[in-house]
């Protein structure tokens, strides 16, 4: 028991040895005021912690075992706080909740649970929407228990259902992002305080790393060494050595990270590590155009600083190689990226981190700003393709759902989207992916083709 | 002689069920003005385009009645959004010219309002054109949400 609680002190104490020091902040945790007691649940995917003012407190791998203390005013995040790592000590750190999956011990193994977020969810044969995979549908709100995970494009789990529908089997696939955690929030006290809105440290732009920690030093209260405490006696459980240590998942991804070359602070806006991508109305960077843009301007085009460096090296590289006239079909337009504040925004679930770019198909003809969907008399196949192959060189994950594309170049790895996404490709670039960083290591902008990156 | 009536009788049926068959898109057509950087400078353009389905990533910013439309052309927009939304309609019987090409007139209604506010993002919407009380034209499209 000392030496775990021991164990426990020097892994909260390390990072601040490990990496650059920073101004202590004092912060004191919210009094708790309903059930006193955590709950457990695990990081669905690496995540940025973020306050409730949406900016950068510190990073968590997937899979991180997070106890879950108080609900967000919002009723979508919730207060999280964990023993050791990065986030050691945090207390004004929240998760949308949606990425967290509550955890329960059993006598012989650990089981996540999840309730069906979506009336009529597909459960599938196989971690696939292709024809013959399907099985039946599910109701809202069904209990199912999550017994394997697969990552393709999107993330797949399968799943045991408690009391399958008639006509459903016990087990299926479905995709993870329609599952929500079988928590009520309501139980859960609500968060409040001032200093909930605390960053941890200001956030620098010019060092928006994937997965760096702030560093600092923060005074701990005595709820979350009770939290410690008890995550420590769940995870040294005899099962403990299931659930991967956080702070060694963690420390990997850092080693993984690659830091972006700085950017002109003064030039760039900047907010939850995010960096707007310049537009003058719907003109956009390197000779593309941004449609429908939000209210205010510019608010829905903030990208991740590793997915800026790739966005910029397709669009000039795309401009100066195949297609130097704007006037032409083969201008690339652009709608959502991320928005400034706001991860979730426009109905979107994975524009949240700036990672991702809706791209509309390309036209034959002249430029027309005008939606089209695959088969659309308008629509330029070819175009498109050399397009996904350029985004594809420079890191880009493909979601689109053109049947003859996808058939004809399964070296581009293209995800089926669906109806959803035959009419505009859902392009991800990640920092995970060592092609998006060397983008961003090798980008030289070209001041004649992106003048609005100078 | 009554064959010829039968005849006759049979080209005004088609003729008037042709007319009702038309595209819309001959009479009416959806548009968006955007702004492009030319030289350095930032220019107002426009799109006018057949009308498409209504989502995120196909929306337009409103409909143009084309020089075939009647002068006295009205303009029925009707909506349905998923769930148990109300269904909602709006008639427009005013136009004005369209800035940037006179051959076309801007139908004033305000699609945002009307086809934006689908709580879920799934339905489907009517665009009828009348002229003298007289339908020329009806065409449907969907309502739907393509976010990921």
């Amino acid at each position: 028991m000392k030496k775990s609680i021991l164990t426990i002190l020097v892994m909260a104490v390390l990072p601040s040895f490990v990496f650059a020091a920073e101004p202590e902040i004092v912060v004191t945790a919210p009094r708790p005021q309903k059930n006193d007691k955590a709950v457990m649940m695990k990081l669905t995917s690496n995540y940025i912690v973020r306050n409730l003012n949406g900016e950068q407190v510190c990073n968590l791998a997937k899979g991180s075992m997070v106890a879950v203390t108080a609900v967000a005013p919002d009723a979508e995040r919730v207060q999280i706080m964990v023993p050791n790592g990065p986030c050691a000590g945090v207390v004004n750190g929240f998760v949308y909740i949606n990425y967290l999956r509550p955890v329960t011990q059993s006598v012989d193994k650990f089981t996540e649970t999840a309730l069906v977020e979506l009336n009529g969810l597909s459960l599938r044969k196989e971690p696939s929407v292709e024809d013959g995979t399907f099985s039946c549908s599910l109701p809202k709100n069904a209990k199912v228990n999550i017994v394997n995970e697969v990552q393709k494009r999107n993330r797949w789990v399968e799943i045991e259902i408690e009391n399958p529908p008639a006509g459903c089997p016990t087990k299926g696939w479905v995709v993870a992002s329609y599952l929500k955690p079988d928590l009520d929030l309501k139980t859960l006290p609500k968060a409040s305080g001032k200093v909930l809105t605390e960053a941890r440290t200001p956030v620098d732009c010019t060092e928006c790393v994937q997965g760096e920690t702030s560093g600092g030093k923060v005074s701990a209260a005595s709820k979350t060494a009770k939290n410690a405490q008890e995550i420590e006696r769940f995870v040294n459980a005899p099962q403990g050595a299931q659930i991967p240590s956080p702070f060694t998942a963690f420390a990997k991804e850092l080693q993984r990270s690659r830091k972006c070359p700085p950017a002109k602070q003064s030039e760039y806006k900047c907010n939850r590590g995010l960096m707007q991508m310049p537009t003058d109305g719907n003109a956009g960077f390197c000779g593309t155009h941004h449609y429908t843009p939000d209210r205010p301007p510019g608010v829905d085009t903030y990208a991740a600083p590793h997915t800026a460096c790739s966005l910029a090296a397709v669009a000039q590289e795309w401009k100066k190689t195949v297609c130097p006239n704007d006037n032409a079909g083969c201008r690339i337009a652009w709608g959502d990226i991320s928005h400034s504040n706001r991860p979730l925004f426009n109905g979107h679930k994975e524009h949240t981190s700036g990672e991702c770019i809706d791209i509309r198909p390309f036209n034959k003809g002249s430029f027309r700003d005008a939606g089209r969907k695959v088969g659309s008399g308008d629509y330029d196949r070819e175009t498109t393709v050399a397009f996904l192959k350029l985004a594809k060189k420079f890191g880009g994950d493909i979601r689109y759902s053109d049947r003859k594309i996808s058939n004809e170049h399964r070296d581009l790895g293209i995800a089926w989207g669906g109806s959803a996404h035959n009419n505009h490709m859902h392009i991800c670039f990640e920092a995970s992916n060592s092609t998006v960083k060397n983008a961003c290591n090798n980008l030289n902008v070209d001041p004649a083709v992106c003048s609005e990156l100078q | 002689m009554f064959r010829t009536a039968i005849i006759s009788l049979s080209l005004i049926f088609l003729a008037q069920v042709s007319v009702a068959a038309t595209s819309c898109n001959s009479f009416i057509q959806a548009f968006n003005e955007y702004t492009q950087k030319v030289e350095g400078k930032i220019v107002k353009k426009h799109s006018i385009f057949e009308m498409t389905d209504w989502s995120r990533n196909s929306r337009f910013q409103g409909f143009v009645l084309t020089e075939k439309a009647p002068a006295n052309a009205e303009v029925i927009l009707e909506s349905k959004a998923g769930g148990k939304t109300k269904a909602m309609k709006t008639v427009a019987k005013k136009t004005k010219p369209f800035a940037q090409d006179n051959k076309y007139r801007v139908v004033e209604m305000d699609l945002e309002k009307q086809l934006a506010s689908a709580p879920t993002g799934s339905g489907s919407f009517i665009v009828r054109v009348l002229a003298d009380g007289k339908e020329l034209c009806a065409e449907k499209r969907l309502i739907y949400d393509d976010g990921d």
